[in-house]
């Protein structure tokens, strides 16, 4: 007796749809970060050849005779 | 005309082949670039570019309270119970350095740089290869010719950095309160 030909469910289409877009993303993802692995050239760097230093201090109008010397053990 | 799903199925089984087969024939035509080493044995000739840079490791000196007429010294200061409190850079870029000095902000109200009020002393370099300019210098203005107070540091790590230092001394006319001056260091290859 010869079978009816069996119809793939909604629910296979579906996935396989998903299985489609997930490796079509994937792929490109791929090649993209394979190609950037070529593009070693120009790479910028964040460093400068300057910077900037601080002075800081409070003038008051009398003090205490202090000797840093003594006050360092 | 309606699709059978058993027809979808076939296309989007093709479509997963093919872009299964685009990916790996992309890739496989990036390794067929030319310059790879074919053999047991090759040469890669490359360039490192020169690279100028300095970072400061501590940027400020702090002095305290200070009187009128008073003096005082980075070697003499105590930050957080250690004597000495300088200014330490760095050379991070790949090329021997020299390091410039001047003044962008003025610490005091009544003198201008260049003041032998405010100046500044190299005080110890890692490289002793380096020239570390210790004598006290009066830090000139912004629109002045730099001071040259390091040359030829290292960019070495260990030997890659200096301490530099600053004299006050507090004008006799000096207003009372906060003062914050400003020093730009600049870089330079040897």
């Amino acid at each position: 007796m010869k079978r009816g030909k069996k119809e793939i469910s909604d629910k296979v289409i579906v996935a396989l749809l998903v299985v489609a877009v997930v490796v079509s993303i994937f792929g490109a993802y791929m090649v993209y970060d394979y190609s950037q692995s070529y593009n070693s050239q120009g790479e910028s760097y964040s460093l400068a050849p300057y910077g900037s230093g601080h002075v800081t201090l409070e003038v008051i109008d009398s003090k205490e005779e202090v000797n840093f010397d003594e006050n360092f053990e | 005309m309606k699709i059978s799903n058993n027809t979808l199925s076939v296309l989007l089984v093709v479509a997963i082949i093919t872009s299964i087969s685009g990916t790996w024939l992309s890739i496989s035509f990036m390794d067929s670039i030319t310059g790879a080493a074919t053999s047991g044995s090759g040469t890669t000739n490359l360039t490192v570019a020169s690279v100028t840079s300095c970072t400061m490791l501590d940027n400020i000196v702090e002095f305290g309270s200070m009187a009128r007429n008073e003096w005082n010294s980075s070697d003499d200061v105590n930050e957080s119970g250690v004597k000495g409190d300088w200014i330490s850079v760095e050379n991070d870029g790949n090329v021997n350095i020299t390091i410039l000095v001047n003044s962008t902000n003025d610490l005091w109200q009544t003198q201008s740089a260049p003041t032998a009020y405010w100046a500044v002393f190299c005080q110890n370099s890692q490289d002793d290869n380096a020239t570390c300019n210790n004598t006290n210098t009066n830090i000139p203005s912004g629109t002045g010719a730099p001071h040259t107070i390091v040359i030829g540091l290292s960019p070495i790590n260990d030997v890659d950095n200096v301490s530099l230092g600053f004299n006050v001394t507090v004008p006799s006319d000096e207003v009372t309160g906060a003062k914050n001056g400003t020093v730009l260091f600049t870089c330079s290859a040897t």
